[in-house]
């Protein structure tokens, strides 16, 4: 074709029309070391429209005159041959469909005018459409050519019409991208634009995979479809997971919220609810579609005493003996820390500290540490760095550089506020790598790919890192601290959260004061409540983050507007992951 | 210029409106009437109500901008710049997002979109600056070269590549009428064409690799980029003669050098590019590489044209437009559309519209009576050629993408107001300062 040796033609063609250009120029305007008539510069630039006019009016001619019967010949070919690309499917764990490209077909007008058309094919075409016969003539009547006068027709209705040969009409195949699930899982799967690239969560994240044509794909010669991925999400327990949060997003009367269901042993993320989420069917019509808990901050609070106390026991600040005199305050040069409930002045050991939370145990535990061995041993847990997570716009969180810690900063971010702020992914998988014996586990969201022939998962995941955050001794003892915190809490009534029947919760409440939006000191009365949990304690198989921004009902407490949604939520993630398991095993012996 | 005092402009009143200069405005009106027809048929019509919601408003100001003074825009350029450089500012910390860039401010049912005012806000500025201070040096050129820098930094971050490059085409049509000479602006042009020309065709040599942040960068040198600097040797050469004194010979060859250097290290400042901008600028040199993704638009746009033949498919009948195979054919390709629907007759026709008002501008720069003014008419002049070349040529398939709109018939409320702001704005200058009826 002569458009692929355009750029042989068109660069002589460039340098010999600059050098006319110069030498016109020469000739009329320019000479440096004569007067300068201005005047003749508006010539100049004359001369130069009149050349690109030129060039647009000779080119037009080419492409319209001279070229043209190549150029509709080849629109044909486009028109008629070319194989619809489609994007891969996404499926859940389990290969059930979460979003999937349908195919549709429009019917557009070949014939001059209806006069060309004989009556008994019109009749023939709207009984195939199922449409009534009077009125597709008269709206054929009124259609242009190469106007659509049907659309929305299927495989079937299509293949008919084919069989048919009807020489008045053509096809012209249409490709949607259809979310079925509508808003659930919305943050994590996204959305494409009009362009059809993926935009959003893993439409964008995996955007090679589900383009790209694969050699087995590629030999069918009318579609072109890319590869099926298979996500990690458990389709029930996310459908769960959105409907209890949106309850209590609702509720609470709060701004926004999250649920993250993972397997700290593998990472894989069974399910993840945000809220507000948007209907990825209709991206345009939303006024968020940010996955807050990837790409905000905020100050964790009590449940970051998990990390403090491990770090501390791990870089030997700390014994698992130690204790803390505990007055209620403490005063660290200006600024008093004080517990969210004034007790007696006490002696309290580990178990004290998670079972009543006290910020002042916490604090003296992050003075102890001192800047340099916090912020390390917390730089293990991934804080303050991008967890990885195959999804897109992660923040890296906030972790001050310990060199610009003051006292103060070390007591407060001893219990999760002051130089300390994370998303939500990466808090949980900081407290997934305490809960797998101290191995921190990259969180993800692809299973693998899903092999159409056979219905099976070709599970080839990405590379997924691995690190020692602490030593798996520190691990379990902060583990089975967690454990007997949650289990005598609920024991006396002190804890909603952390009651699933059947099983030990390792978990921590956490009721963050929320920042200003404006940046400037604490906001009274809002704040982030959160828990995050464990289950079964000695051997997890789930964990579960439960965050509330800024709820207005029960106090606002981790525990009372989180831990019954955790509550829910465990139960159900344990049916499902537990149970079922079991129950599979046991058949397996008995047969 | 000739005239250089700033005579007195002369009182117009309603009843002069006859004098309106009909030759531009008659071409502007029918220009904008095709586009309404376009965009009857483009996109199933749909733009066509919100196109009228921007049009009306936009004559109603044009008309009310025929009653202001010329001399008043001079005296407020300055309120003007802070103006722009504020509303560029506010774009980007509080600008609503759309296609992956944040250009415009939401308004309600509206949409502005600061960057297209930004365009003639600095058409003000330059001339204001050039009416005072004409160039006659290098030094003159870096310092008004500044003006421009804000604004073209502000843009380039939203991203807009094509905006960005607008402001340098302006910015060498105003220089030049304002004093600048033809080996100023090659000398100013010529690192950013040596950028683009070591990015495409063969490579010839490669000269080494450097490591910067953990990233391998190849240096190269391109057979296009050869070219290019020799043809830059043979100008400077012929221009200045360097055989006539060794500071010359000392000039030629820093310039020379100076490109060479930034050939050399292209892969560096092309990195700032985004890769979607890359691919657009080189595609176009062969689209046939990547005909689904980057060399997509211009295939489509090319068969489209080509599709239409001499007399077109006719009105609302374009088989390429109506089967949705034309991209962005209500804004960007819209002469795609054109071409395929009105064919050769209505595309050159189009094209003569075009002509007659670019000549009619530079018109009116050569006979208005005052420095600012005609530095405003060259100003727009330089705005729209570039506009209308970089548009036609990007369908045509011999100017890169750089999604640049076509001045009235390209859909776009902002830029049609702009547009049409300038084009009222000379009508003024014409009206109050060329004596004689126009018919």
């Amino acid at each position: 074709m002569a458009i692929q040796n355009k750029r042989n033609f068109y660069i002589p063609a460039f340098a010999g029309m600059t050098l006319i250009l110069n030498l016109l120029a020469q000739l009329i305007s320019y000479n440096k070391y004569v007067l300068i008539k201005y005047k003749y510069r508006l010539y100049f630039l004359q001369l130069i429209i009149l050349f690109l006019f030129i060039l647009i009016w000779v080119q037009l001619f080419n492409l319209q005159v001279i070229k043209s019967q190549g150029l509709v010949s080849k629109a044909e070919k486009q028109f008629y041959e070319k194989p619809v690309a489609l994007r891969g499917d996404i499926r859940d764990r389990y290969g059930n469909l979460l979003v999937l490209d349908v195919v549709n077909y429009d019917l557009y007008l070949k014939a001059k005018s209806i006069q060309e058309i004989k009556d008994e094919k019109i009749k023939e075409l709207a009984e195939i459409l199922k449409t009534d016969p009077v009125k597709f003539k008269q709206k054929i009547s009124n259609t242009r050519i190469n106007n659509r006068i049907f659309s929305g027709i299927t495989e079937i209705v299509n293949n008919k019409i084919k069989k048919n040969n009807f020489d008045f009409v053509y096809l012209h195949p249409v490709v949607k991208r259809v979310y079925p699930h509508k808003r659930m899982a919305a943050q994590v799967v996204g959305f494409i634009n009009n362009d059809r690239e993926g935009q959003h969560g893993v439409e964008y994240a995996h955007e090679d995979l589900l383009t790209k044509i694969s050699e087995r794909n590629s030999r069918n010669s009318l579609y072109q479809k890319g590869s099926d991925i298979v996500l990690t999400i458990d389709s029930a327990l996310q459908e769960y997971a959105e409907e209890e949060l949106a309850k209590a997003v609702s509720e609470s009367r709060a701004s926004k919220g999250a649920i993250i269901v993972i397997s700290p042993k593998t990472g894989e993320i069974y399910a993840w609810a945000v809220q507000p989420n948007y209907d990825p069917n209709q991206f345009f019509k939303e006024k968020t579609i940010k996955n807050w808990s990837i790409t905000d901050i905020y100050e964790p609070g009590s449940t970051f005493k998990i990390l403090t106390i491990a770090g501390a026991l791990e870089t030997m600040s700390i014994t698992a003996n130690s204790t803390f005199y505990d007055p209620g305050f403490l005063k660290v040069g200006k600024r008093t820390i004080k517990n969210h409930n004034q007790g007696k002045a006490q002696q309290i050991n580990l178990l004290e500290l998670f079972k009543q939370s006290s910020n002042v145990a916490s604090a003296q535990v992050g003075l102890k540490m001192g800047p340099e061995n916090f912020y390390k041993s917390i730089k293990k847990f991934m804080i303050g760095k991008k967890t990885g997570i195959d999804l897109p716009g992660e923040s890296q969180g906030l972790l001050l550089d310990f060199r610009k810690w003051k006292e103060i900063d070390c007591a407060t971010t001893g219990f999760g506020q002051g130089a300390v702020s994370v998303t939500p992914i990466q808090l949980v998988s900081a407290i997934s790598a305490i809960a797998n014996h101290g191995l921190w586990i990259q969180p993800h969201i692809l299973k693998g790919t899903w092999e159409g022939e056979y219905n099976l998962i070709n599970e080839t995941p990405m590379q997924i890192k691995q690190e020692q955050a602490v030593s798996s001794e520190v691990a379990d003892y902060v583990s089975d601290l967690l454990k007997q915190s949650v289990q005598e809490n609920v024991e006396a009534m002190a804890y909603i959260a952390g009651n699933v029947p059947g099983y030990n919760v390792a978990g921590k409440t956490g009721t963050a004061q929320k920042l200003r939006p404006d940046g400037r000191g604490y906001w009274g009365g809002h704040t982030v409540a959160s828990f995050i949990g464990y289950l079964p304690a000695e051997n997890p198989e789930i964990l579960t983050l439960v965050v509330i921004d800024d709820p207005k009902t029960g106090g606002g407490w981790g525990n009372t507007v989180c831990g019954p949604v955790f509550n829910n939520v465990a139960k159900v993630a344990a049916q499902i992951f537990i149970e079922k398991k079991i129950r599979k095993d046991e058949n397996v012996n008995e047969n | 210029m000739q005239v250089t005092d700033e005579r007195e402009f002369a009182v117009r009143r309603w009843s002069d409106l006859f004098d309106l200069d009909c030759y531009l405005l008659g071409a502007v009106l029918t220009i904008i009437t095709v586009s309404l027809m376009l965009l009857t048929s483009a996109a199933d019509g749909i733009y066509l109500s919100r196109q009228f919601l921007f049009l009306i408003p936009s004559l109603l100001i044009g008309i009310s901008v025929l009653f202001i003074r010329i001399d008043f825009w001079h005296r407020i350029a300055n309120v003007i710049y802070w103006i722009n450089i504020a509303l560029l500012l506010f774009v980007m910390v509080k600008g609503a997002t759309a296609m992956g860039a944040q250009r415009w401010i939401d308004l309600g049912p509206i949409r502005l979109q600061p960057s297209e005012i930004a365009k003639i806000s600095i058409i003000i500025c330059l001339a204001a600056w050039f009416s005072k201070k004409p160039i006659k040096n290098y030094y003159d050129i870096f310092i008004s070269f500044l003006i421009i820098g804000p604004p073209f930094l502000l843009i380039f971050k939203q991203p807009d590549l094509g905006t960005s490059l607008a402001f340098i085409a302006i910015y060498f049509g105003m220089a030049f009428w304002a004093g600048a000479t033809i080996t100023h602006l090659i000398v100013g042009i010529s690192p950013v064409v040596s950028l683009i020309a070591n990015s495409t065709g063969p490579v010839v040599l490669n000269v080494g690799t450097i490591q910067i942040h953990n990233r391998v960068v190849e240096l190269t040198i391109t057979q296009n980029f050869v070219y290019f600097l020799s043809f830059l040797l043979i100008w400077l050469v012929v221009n200045y003669k360097p055989w006539k004194s060794p500071w010359l010979v000392l000039s030629v060859s820093s310039i020379i050098f100076a490109n060479a250097i930034i050939g050399f290290v292209r892969p560096i400042l092309w990195n700032f590019l985004h890769t979607y901008q890359q691919k657009r600028l080189t595609i176009f040199l062969n689209p046939e590489s990547d005909p689904q993704g980057a060399g997509y638009h211009i295939i489509q746009s090319l068969l489209a044209i080509g599709n239409g033949g001499f007399f077109g498919y006719g009105w609302r009948n374009g088989k390429l437009t109506k089967g949705d195979y034309v991209p962005a054919q209500h804004t960007d390709f819209i002469f795609s559309s054109c071409g395929e629907e009105l064919g050769f007759i209505g595309a050159s026709f189009i094209v003569i519209m075009f002509a007659i008002v670019l000549y009619r501008i530079l018109y009116i720069a050569r006979n208005s009576n005052s420095k600012f003014a005609s530095l405003v008419a060259v100003g727009v002049f330089s705005f729209f050629a570039f506009h209308i070349f970089i548009n036609i040529g990007m369908t045509l398939g011999i100017m890169p993408i750089t999604g640049v709109p076509l001045p009235f018939l390209s859909y776009g409320g902002t830029a049609l107001l702009v547009d049409l702001f300038s084009v009222f704005l000379l009508l003024s200058i014409s009206w109050r300062t060329l004596p004689r009826k126009m018919f």
